[in-house]
């Protein structure tokens, strides 16, 4: 299973409802975060102008660099989900993790000692049951959850309604293969690739 | 990004210790005063247990170490360093310890061996496991090169310290500054790998960095003294050469270890701005 978000970028308005969710979900102290909304551009000259926004969180790697260097196992992928997941009782805040991660969406909490991130929400998903905080709450529906290897889930039901030229992910420098992936249409914007 | 300075102190340490008791080694096979063996060993042992303490500082609780030791099979970047300061420490305590207590020569030697071989894994290792993908100004067999360099350096310029302190002029029959003008060179080459890989561009952004530390201390400095040393004519006591090219050295060592974190980036840092939204410069 190759657990993960799917976020249609056509639909998302960067209200960042998603963050709030996430962070009252999570219990987030004031300046942590496991998600964020970034802006690209705009870009072009008027009246050929473009922009979208990129929500941007763990990637959920099914190579994931940051568990090939954490020297505990704290970082770990959960091979029945594919979750990547950290322990915190066996982190010992080392942060190699944080310096892996080719995304940059890991963070140290200095009161806990310990790296912490996007959870996908597993104290409501890990049973099937529901789906992450930032996807219940969503104002525009752009947030969706799901097996990107079960043909039937969310995502891959909704990935099949677009061509392939409008399904993304965030570019792979080692390998990682990151789970998340991104609808853009070209008719709404053109896809960065970031680096 | 920030330095980290338990990490940037730990491998520089650690690595002189090292490669200190490289020369210690070298030196049961190319001749040396046994004072200077004693006294290098020692200190070399000093050095990676102080380059361990200063490594724990950087974790969450310096307790959390016991949990680094007790994966040390995971084989990560931090487990192999672990392993070679564990290796490096028996190695010296063994070597120690038989030499007090035994006049066989035979396993002072493999212990000699052992010490050359770990001694500069060690410095060189310091470095590897900052060799990842997700960081493009890292991503390079020439950061753990110049953390071998600069390790090898120091190491060199502190046996020459030792010797001047406790040794002869027969020392390495009488080739220690040769064997210390090559440990520059090396320096020097490993410093040079690495600004050429950064690019002068990007290494310049931090310019008493690069041109003050690696480039003025670490690399000139270094060279002209450890070449006063063999090419000097005795005019300079050795004493002053080989303290004065420690710390040229040491802060060299510093400085491009400094110039690593500096001028990290990361691959995509989308962390790295701030909510509400901001625009990427694209």
């Amino acid at each position: 299973m190759a657990y993960g978000l799917l976020i249609n970028l056509d639909r998302c308005s960067g209200c960042d409802s998603c963050i709030v969710a996430c962070k009252l979900e999570n219990d987030l102290p004031l300046g942590h975060f496991y998600n964020k909304v970034i802006a690209l551009g705009p870009t072009g000259t008027f009246p050929n102008v473009e922009k979208y926004w990129l929500p941007s969180q763990c990637q959920q790697c099914r190579n994931p660099q940051c568990v090939a260097v954490c020297p505990t196992g704290a970082s770990y992928r959960d091979e029945k989900t594919g979750y990547v997941l950290i322990d915190r009782e066996k982190c010992i805040g080392c942060r190699y993790c944080m310096y892996a991660c080719p995304y940059g969406v890991r963070e140290f909490n200095e009161e806990q000692g310990c790296v912490q991130k996007c959870t996908l929400c597993s104290q409501i998903t890990a049973d099937g049951s529901g789906v992450p905080a930032c996807v219940h709450n969503c104002n525009c529906g752009a947030r969706f959850f799901g097996d990107f290897d079960d043909p039937e889930s969310d995502v891959c039901k909704e990935m099949a309604k677009y061509p392939p030229e409008a399904i993304h992910s965030l570019p792979d420098p080692g390998d990682s293969q990151p789970v998340t992936r991104y609808i853009l249409s070209p008719k709404f914007a053109s896809w960065k690739e970031l680096v | 990004m920030e330095i980290q300075w338990p990490l940037v102190l730990f491998s520089l340490l650690a690595g002189t210790g090292g490669s200190l008791f490289a020369f210690v080694g070298l030196s049961e096979f190319l001749g040396g005063s046994s004072k200077v063996r004693d006294a290098g060993s020692i200190v070399a042992i000093a050095l990676i247990v102080l380059g361990g303490c200063f490594s724990v500082l950087h974790l969450a609780s310096p307790l959390h170490a016991i949990s680094a030791v007790t994966n040390l099979l995971s084989f990560s970047g931090i487990s192999i360093e672990l392993m070679l300061l564990g290796a490096n420490f028996v190695v010296m305590l063994a070597y120690i310890l038989v030499r007090k207590r035994s006049n066989a020569t035979t396993p002072v030697k493999v212990l000699a061996v052992l010490g050359i071989a770990f001694g500069l894994m060690l410095g060189f290792f310091c470095g590897h496991g900052y060799v990842i993908d997700a960081q493009p100004t890292w991503n390079s067999e020439t950061l753990p090169l110049a953390y071998l360099g600069t390790s090898l350096a120091c190491g060199a310029f502190l046996y020459g310290t030792i010797v001047a302190l406790k040794g002869d002029e027969k020392e390495f029959g009488g080739k220690l500054g040769v064997f210390t003008l090559g440990a520059a060179v090396v320096g020097a080459i490993g410093l040079v790998a690495y600004v050429a890989f950064l690019g002068i561009d990007a290494a310049s952004s931090q310019a008493l960095v690069l041109w003050g530390g690696v480039v003025v201390l670490g690399i000139v400095a270094t060279l002209v003294i450890s070449g006063l040393g063999v090419f000097g004519g005795g005019k300079m006591p050795a004493i002053a050469v080989d303290v004065s090219g420690l710390v040229c050295a040491f802060v060299g060592g510093l400085a491009v270890r400094s110039l690593m974190w500096l001028c990290a980036t990361g691959y995509i840092d989308l962390f790295s701005h701030t909510v509400p939204s901001v625009m990427m410069n694209i």
